[in-house]
C-alpha cells in the first residue's frame, strides 16, 4: 500500500510540475489561471464598463426569457435559432461586444451559443458573461 | 510482457494498453484548449470557479502522467489504482449532476458532449466498463503474486 501511495505522490508531483510549465508556456492556460476563468469571460462590471455598443444576448430558453431578461437583450437558443440569429445579425453592428449570457456560472448554453456566433458568423467580439442571469439579478436587486 | 500461452495474462496485458490508450486521448484535447474543460467542469457545479481553472489546467496532465505509468513496472500497480480512483471520482461527480438534475458537459474528451436526462445512462455503462477494464489487469496481478507466493512456501 505504501508504494501505491509513494507512485500516486510521484504522479501528482510530475503532473503539477509539468502544469505549471503548461501555465508558463501556454497563453491558454496562463490567462484561464491568472483569470479564474476563460480568456472570453466578462464580469458585470466589466461589461458595464466597456464603452463601445453592447448586444446583450440570451441563451436560456424561450420560456425563461418572456419571464424577465436584461433590457434590449434579444433571446438566442437552439429551439428557434434560425428565426433568432437573424435579429442578432441585423442588430450587430461593427465594433459591437456581444455578450451571452445563461442561466448562471457553468451553465454551459451561453459558451455553446458564443462558440456559434464566433464560428459561424465571424463575429469578432464576442464575450461570455460570468455568473450569467444570476449575476445581473443579483446586480439589480441589490 | 505477458508469457505466452495464459490468455488471462494476454487480456489483462490488451485492456491495460486499452484504459492507457483511452486516458491519453482523453488528456491530449483537454491539455490543447484548457478553457473548454474549464466550462465542461463548471457545469458539474462542484467546485469554485477559481479552483475549477487550476483544476482544468491540472487534471490533464495527471490522466496522462498516471496512463503512461501503468507500463514501467514499478510504477504499474500505483498507476492503475489511481486511474481506477479516477474513474471512481468521474463516477461520483456524474452521479451527484445525475441526481440534481443538471444538464452537464461532459468533458470527458475535451469536447462538448451534453449530458442530459437519458444520456447519463450510457456514460454510467461507460465509465462502468472503463472501472472493469482497469480491475480486472490489477486482480490478475493479485491473483498471479498470489500464486507465486504460494509455490515459494515450504511445504509442512
Amino acid at each position: 500500500m505504501r508504494k501505491v501511495f509513494q507512485t500516486w505522490l510521484l504522479l501528482a508531483g510530475l503532473a503539477t510540475a509539468l502544469a505549471v510549465v503548461d501555465t508558463a508556456v501556454n497563453s491558454r492556460a496562463r490567462s484561464l489561471v491568472l483569470a479564474g476563468g476563460p480568456p472570453d469571460e466578462i464580469t458585470l462590471t466589466a461589461a458595464r464598463a466597456h464603452r463601445a455598443p453592447l448586444l446583450w444576448v440570451d441563451a436560456r430558453s424561450d420560456a425563461e426569457f418572456s419571464l424577465d431578461h436584461i433590457p434590449e437583450a434579444l433571446p438566442l437558443n437552439g429551439d428557434r435559432w434560425d428565426v433568432q440569429v437573424t435579429e442578432v445579425l441585423r442588430r450587430w453592428q461593427p465594433g459591437t461586444r456581444v455578450i451571452v449570457y445563461c442561466s448562471q456560472s457553468g451553465c454551459g448554453a451561453s459558451r455553446n451559443v458564443a462558440e456559434r456566433l464566433r464560428r459561424d458568423y465571424r463575429l469578432p467580439d464576442v464575450r461570455v458573461l460570468r455568473g450569467g442571469w444570476d449575476a445581473w439579478r443579483k446586480a439589480v436587486t441589490r | 510482457m505477458a508469457e505466452s500461452g495464459d490468455p488471462v495474462k494476454i487480456l489483462a496485458w490488451i485492456l491495460r494498453v486499452a484504459v492507457a490508450a483511452i486516458f491519453i486521448a482523453a488528456a491530449i484535447p483537454k491539455i490543447a484548449d484548457p478553457a473548454a474543460f474549464f466550462a465542461a467542469i463548471q457545469t458539474y457545479h462542484l467546485i469554485p470557479d477559481g479552483a475549477a481553472a487550476l483544476f482544468a489546467v491540472w487534471l490533464p496532465w495527471l490522466e496522462l502522467c498516471t496512463a503512461l505509468a501503468v507500463f514501467p513496472l514499478r510504477q504499474r500497480s500505483g498507476a492503475s489504482w489511481l486511474l481506477l480512483a479516477l474513474t471512481v471520482a468521474f463516477l461520483l461527480a456524474l452521479g451527484q449532476a445525475w441526481l440534481r438534475g443538471l444538464d452537464i458537459n461532459c468533458g470527458c474528451f475535451g469536447g462538448a458532449a451534453t449530458v442530459t436526462g437519458a444520456a447519463y445512462f450510457g456514460y454510467f455503462l461507460r465509465d462502468g466498463l472503463l472501472f472493469a477494464a482497469i480491475a480486472f489487469p490489477l486482480w490478475q496481478e493479485r491473483r498471479a503474486a498470489g500464486s507465486s507466493s504460494s509455490r515459494l512456501t515450504p511445504p509442512p
